[in-house]
């Protein structure tokens, strides 16, 4: 059986669409299958600093801490929010993840202005924070909620065009 | 330009006062910061203050020891002269741009005294477009 010029150029157009849609079709799927996991990956990692923000506060507000104690946890948690909100922003554009961060560090700025806590700084002794702070903190970690979750609203939306 | 690497001199960052934390802002202000940027005016060339390499800093460090920088040789000099660098803390660079600075000036402007909590040796403030050196202010803690 032979094949006409006509009848090749159509198989080869044929086989050429077919090729390049496969391709496509793999290499999106695979941009996209990436691209979630990535997301939900960054989106795991904000929920767990929510969480571990959220039980901290509790802990202070139940009193019987330590200053210094209190103290480190800040820096810790300051850097480690640093850390994740830098990669976010880098990679979602306009996120403005940094946001978290001064977030936390006003919250740190309420609690190290306490007078008790100031006051047993040095010492390290254990202490409860005043009524007026504890306010301040359930007010915080009420508000806090707010911050986390416009953030993961926008990683999970976010969305490039690369075609 | 001269460098002022913050962990080279203290393991830890404390609170704002000397009297209530080791380390603070106000002893590092004046056992150091003042000193290198004093420095850095008389020859006029740049002070790049580090931030990174220590665990953490406190807000109240932060104020203090760069606000007084502020109070002593104004927001203007500071501005020209001081450079500080943070891959770490960004948070802390932009707070003292944005927040310490121009806190810090109102209060020169108003001749709002800092406390000092300790008897601090003299230090250097610019005075006019003299720099001087003397102690500026009394320890208020007695």
């Amino acid at each position: 059986m032979t094949i006409t010029v006509a009848e090749a150029i159509a198989i080869s157009d044929i086989v050429i669409n077919a090729v390049l849609i496969i391709g496509l079709a793999n290499y999106i799927q695979k941009y996209q299958v990436n691209s979630r996991t990535l997301k939900d990956y960054f989106i795991k990692e904000i929920d767990k600093i929510h969480l571990e923000l959220i039980l901290f506060s509790e802990k202070m507000e139940d009193g019987n801490v330590v200053a210094q104690d209190v103290q480190n946890n800040f820096f810790r948690l300051v850097r480690k929010t640093t850390a994740l909100t830098y990669l976010i922003d880098n990679k979602y554009k306009g996120s403005n993840a940094q946001q978290l961060v001064q977030n936390i560090v006003q919250l740190q700025y309420v609690v190290e202005n306490d007078s008790t806590y100031i006051a047993n700084y040095r010492t390290n002794n254990t202490f409860d924070f005043s009524p007026l702070t504890i306010d301040e903190i359930r007010f915080f970690a009420a508000d806090s909620g707010k911050v986390f979750h416009e953030l993961v609203v926008k990683v999970n939306n976010y969305s490039k065009n690369f075609l | 330009m001269k460098t002022l690497v913050i962990k080279e001199f203290l393991p830890r960052t404390g609170l704002r006062h000397f009297k209530t934390s080791d380390n603070s802002g106000e002893e590092f202000y004046h056992k150091y910061l003042n000193e290198y940027f004093a420095s850095s005016y008389k020859s006029g060339e740049k002070l790049l203050v580090d931030l990174d390499g220590v665990r953490g800093y406190s807000p109240s460090f932060i104020d203090e020891a760069f606000g007084n920088l502020i109070f002593d040789f104004s927001l203007k000099v500071v501005s020209k002269l001081l450079e500080i660098k943070s891959d770490n803390f960004p948070v802390w660079k932009n707070n003292i741009l944005q927040e310490t600075y121009p806190s810090w000036e109102m209060k020169r402007e108003k001749n709002e005294l800092p406390k000092k909590t300790f008897a601090h040796d003299s230090w250097w403030r610019l005075n006019g477009n003299n720099l001087e050196k003397k102690v500026w202010i009394l320890n208020s803690e007695k």
